[in-house]
Formats: structure tokens, sequence, C-alpha cells
């Protein structure tokens, strides 16, 4: 640093200057001069991860174009998925995810939403801190362990009632345990920031919990917004416990206690034999629900938020 | 307030165990093969994925003056974070195993885990960057620190445990993940002598045993149980320490 900056630094410091002329801009300026030769290397660097991962995300699609080219427009849109004889509908795995969302995604959602307000309003520091180990716990389990887990527990005791236990309600009950961890920890950051800004305003108005909850909904709509297009893309393009639990049956159906099969499930299951036109068409489905994902995504883009993985 | 849902999930985490608690616990068919090539492929993915996500933190928290790079690298972050991870496998399979002709491999899965672990760890570095950036960045330029040395040196120093627990996320969601490296890495049992081998890793297995294998549902349970105690053992230091040192909110 150059000793003329220090020794106005020392002279303000001396002359109790901080409040009237803070010294952070005056090293901005100082450092300003230094910032260019840095240019080049942070561009260079972030140029090529964005070109890798910009490359690799391009790849299901590169490989779906020749398909597409190809395979005329009827055998693909349709609803029937008999690769033998060259049917490629996408209908029935599309209803298949669509009918997991519904299923899975509300109670989800309001899980995730109380479990977060009762972490921030607990009183008890104890209960707190244990709750949230509880929860990075649960939000670190490997899908296949909640999958055995309703396998082990729920599904012999649907079997037993209703003769099939891989059914659409099986895999919702067994996304939505392992996906609240992880929403509530996010939601737990913009409670906590809603907590300490709008308690004393809703103590005075005598809001109960349910009303600040709704209030929380309503004022933090950003963040809302983002927590419903996570919750969405963490049960869309959640594979495992749908390959385990929903029995994979080609089925078409709404019902709960019927058999279905995901988009996701369908390139897990079959892309280990599959070859040829098969294969491509596998690809095909990864790319559509690449595309489903990249739009829903945008439309709820925000350059202020950006939505975290994992139960950080 | 009270808390209600606190005792729900200590009541669900008794029923996980006790449902995933196997009659008679069995390894038979699990070498130990399994655990040390899934300790090796989620431990290089892990480390590999730093440095990447720790510039492209950098880059998007100020700390190299390119906005239009700054911006494009929080978009990208962005939408990799919302992928599914069968997609980032499908994305790997076609670039890796069949574009690069790396084949299901152990290198395979660990390129193809860097890309799903990046936005994690970017995400965590952010928030530690961001406060760094704002707590001592103006005057460790005061100071003369240069950036590269601010960044890679003084930060890891004085950040150590952020960094360990960022280790730990990005570990523990490698670990977890499974649709993405079944498709990457193959499925063999065998020990790995390369890192072009095939190997199967423990949730794969896990699923193979509990879906495939006629009778491997105990085994599938054993190791499960096992892996939740890996798990929860990755926490509970740090459940301690926060006991000791409240910091939340209230």
């Amino acid at each position: 640093m150059r000793l003329s900056v220090l020794k106005t630094i020392l002279k303000r410091v001396r002359n109790d200057d901080w409040a009237r002329a803070p010294i952070a801009p005056m090293i901005r300026r100082h450092c300003l001069r230094k910032q260019t030769e840095y240019r080049s290397l942070g561009g260079i660097v972030t140029l090529l991860v964005i070109a890798a991962i910009a490359l690799f995300m391009a790849m299901p699609l590169i490989q779906t174009g020749h398909f597409l080219i190809e395979v005329p427009i009827e055998l693909w849109w349709r609803l029937d998925w008999q690769p033998d004889l060259d049917h490629y509908g996408i209908g029935t795995s599309l209803a298949g995810s669509t009918a997991l969302l519904l299923y899975a995604l509300p109670p989800t959602l309001l899980l995730s939403h109380l479990i977060a307000q009762q972490l921030v309003e607990t009183q008890s520091h104890a209960a707190r801190s244990t709750l949230i180990t509880l929860l990075q716990t649960w939000a670190s389990l490997p899908s296949v362990i909640i999958g055995l887990w309703i396998m082990a527990s729920l599904v012999p005791f649907i079997q037993s009632h209703l003769g099939q236990g891989y059914t659409l309600f099986t895999s919702a009950v067994g996304l939505t345990l392992f996906i609240t961890p992880a929403l509530t920890l996010l939601i737990f950051q913009n409670y906590q920031h809603f907590h300490h800004a709008f308690r004393p305003l809703a103590d005075s108005l005598e809001m109960n919990g349910r009303l600040r909850l709704l209030y929380y909904l309503k004022s933090y709509r950003t963040e809302t917004r983002h927590t419903l297009l996570y919750g969405f893309c963490r049960l869309f393009g959640e594979t495992m416990i749908v390959l385990m639990l929903s029995g994979n049956a080609l089925n078409r159906s709404f019902a709960p206690f019927e058999s279905i099969r995901s988009l996701t499930a369908t390139i897990a299951l079959e892309m280990g034999y599959a070859s040829q036109w098969h294969e491509m068409a596998l690809y095909a489905l990864a790319s559509l629900a690449l595309l489903i994902t990249l739009i829903i995504l945008l439309l709820g883009k925000n350059s202020d938020a950006y939505p975290i993985k994992s139960g950080a | 307030m009270k808390p209600v849902l606190l005792y729900l999930y200590i009541g669900l985490t008794i029923v996980l165990i006790s449902a995933l608690w196997p009659e008679s616990f069995q390894l038979n068919h699990t070498p130990i093969a399994l655990w040390v090539s899934t300790a090796i492929v989620t431990l290089c993915a892990t480390f590999a994925a730093l440095l990447p996500a720790y510039l492209s933190a950098a880059v998007v928290t100020g700390f190299y003056h390119a906005p239009l790079f700054q911006r494009c690298a929080l978009l990208i972050l962005y939408l990799l974070a919302g992928m599914p991870s069968i997609i980032i496998g499908v994305a790997g399979f076609i670039t890796f195993s069949y574009g690069l002709g790396l084949g299901w491999s152990m290198l395979s899965a660990i390129l193809t885990l860097v890309f799903l672990l990046a936005p994690t760890l970017a995400t965590a570095f952010i928030q530690l960057l961001n406060q760094a950036h704002s707590d001592h960045y103006a005057l460790a330029r005061g100071l003369d620190m240069s950036r590269t040395y601010f960044l890679f040196i003084w930060l890891p120093t004085l950040k150590k445990e952020a960094l360990v627990d960022t280790l730990l996320l990005g570990w523990s969601r490698a670990l977890g993940d499974t649709a993405a490296i079944m498709l990457t890495c193959g499925a063999v049992m065998a020990t790995p002598t390369s890192l072009l081998d095939p190997v199967r890793l423990i949730n794969y297995h896990i699923y193979l045993l509990a879906m495939e294998v006629p009778g491997g549902f105990t085994e599938a349970q054993s190791i499960a149980l096992l892996q939740i105690i890996m798990i929860a053992l990755l926490f509970i230091p740090r459940w301690l320490l926060q006991k000791r040192e409240p910091c939340l909110s209230n």
C-alpha cells in the first residue's frame, strides 16, 4: 500500500474522522488500479467453465437432433411407449411425471413451510439445533435408502389392503419424505429473515401462526416462487425413489393406487440395454426433461436469487 | 411454540432405523472393494469440483471484474443447480463414456459428478465469499494483499471450518447420488486397478440388491443402516458444537 494512503488513514483515525469520511472508498480507489491485471484471468477461467458446462448440457440435445429428423413425428408424439414396435410415445411417461408432481408437490410445500416456521419460531435453542441436525441428516440420505424404507414399511401395508403396493401414492409419499428436509432448510433461511423483520409487527397485530405464514407467503413472493421451482425441479427430476416405488407400469392413470412410470424412471430403467433408435428415443426423453426444467427455471429467474441444491 | 415437528422427526428417524434394522446383519455380497471404489469416486469428484466451484463463486461474488461473465456464471450455476441428476447422468454418459471413449469407468463417473457437485459447492462458496468480500476484502486490499493470495491462502486459512463444512456437504451429496453415476460407472464388483476400470458404487449396489437380487433385501437393509450411521456421524460433531455456541435466530 502507498505510504501516503496509509498516512491519510492514520490521520483520519487520529482526528476521529471516520463517520464523515469513511476510508473504504479511498482504499477501493487504490485497489481499482490493480483490478485490470486480474480481469483476463477471471474472464478466461469463467469462459472455459461456462463453455464446458454449456457443451456438456447440450450433448443430449445434439444427440436427439438426428432422432427428431429421422423418426416421423407421429411415432413419438403419441401415447404408447413400445420401442420394439418403433412407437416412442412420450405421453405415458410425461403423464406419470405430471401425476407424481400433482400428488407430491402440495404436501411437500405445506410440510416444508410448517417445519421451517416452527424451526424459526421455537424458543428452545436445543430443540432448534437438534431439528436442524436431523433435517441435515435427512437431506443427506441417499434416495435409495428412503426407497428401501418405504419398500420395507409402507408397501407391504398397502399391498395387504389393496393388492398393489407399488403405486403412485407410495412413490409420492417417498418423494415427499425425501424432498421435504432439503426444502425446509431452504425456506428456513428466508423465514428467518422474515421473522427478524416482521415479528414485532405481527405480534402487535396479534397474528397467529397461520396468519404469520400467510403473511410470509404474501410478502416474500420471490422467495416463495423460488421454493416452488426448486421443489418442482427436485420432484420432477428424482429418479431412484420413483424407480423403486412406482411399479413402473406403462399406465396413463392419475388414480393414486395405480402403478405408473415417470419420464426419468423410463430413462434409468431402459438406458442399460437400449440400442439404436431406442437409445436415441431415451436421449429425446432426456432432452425433453432438460427443456422442461430449463423453461421452468428461466421463467422463475431472478438475478438476485439463487436456489440452493442441498441442505446447506 | 412447542416443537411438535421435532418430535415428529425424531419419531420418523426411529421408524426409519427400526424399519431398516435387518433380521440378521449380512454383508456377504458386499466386498470391501465396493466401499473403496465408492470412497475413491466420491472423494475425487468432490476435490475435482472444488476449484471450478470456488473460481465460479469468486467470479459471481465480484472478486474478478468481468460483469458479462459474472451474469453468465450465475445463470449457468442457477440452471445446473436445478437440473435433474439423471439428465446430468445422460449428458455424462454421452460426453464421457460414449463421446470421449472412457466407457463405463470411474473416471466417467468422477467427471459426471463434478458437474453435479459444482453448483452445490459454488452455492456454499458464494455465501462464504460474499461474507468475506463485505467483511475483510477492502482491508486486505488496503494491506496490499493480492487477490490470489486473499482467495487461495488467506481466506482458506481463516475459514477452515467453513471449507470443511462445504467439503462435507459436497461429499454427502456425492455419496447420496445414484441416478447420475449408475449410467456412467458400470456395475462391476471387482477391485479397481485404474481410473478406467468400471466399478459399482454402494447406492447402486443397494438398489440392485433390493430390486433385482432374490433374497438381497436383508443385505440392502444392512448396508443402508451402515450408511445412515456414517452420515449421522458427519453431522453429530457439528450438532454438539452448535449446542455450545448458540448463533441462530431469536
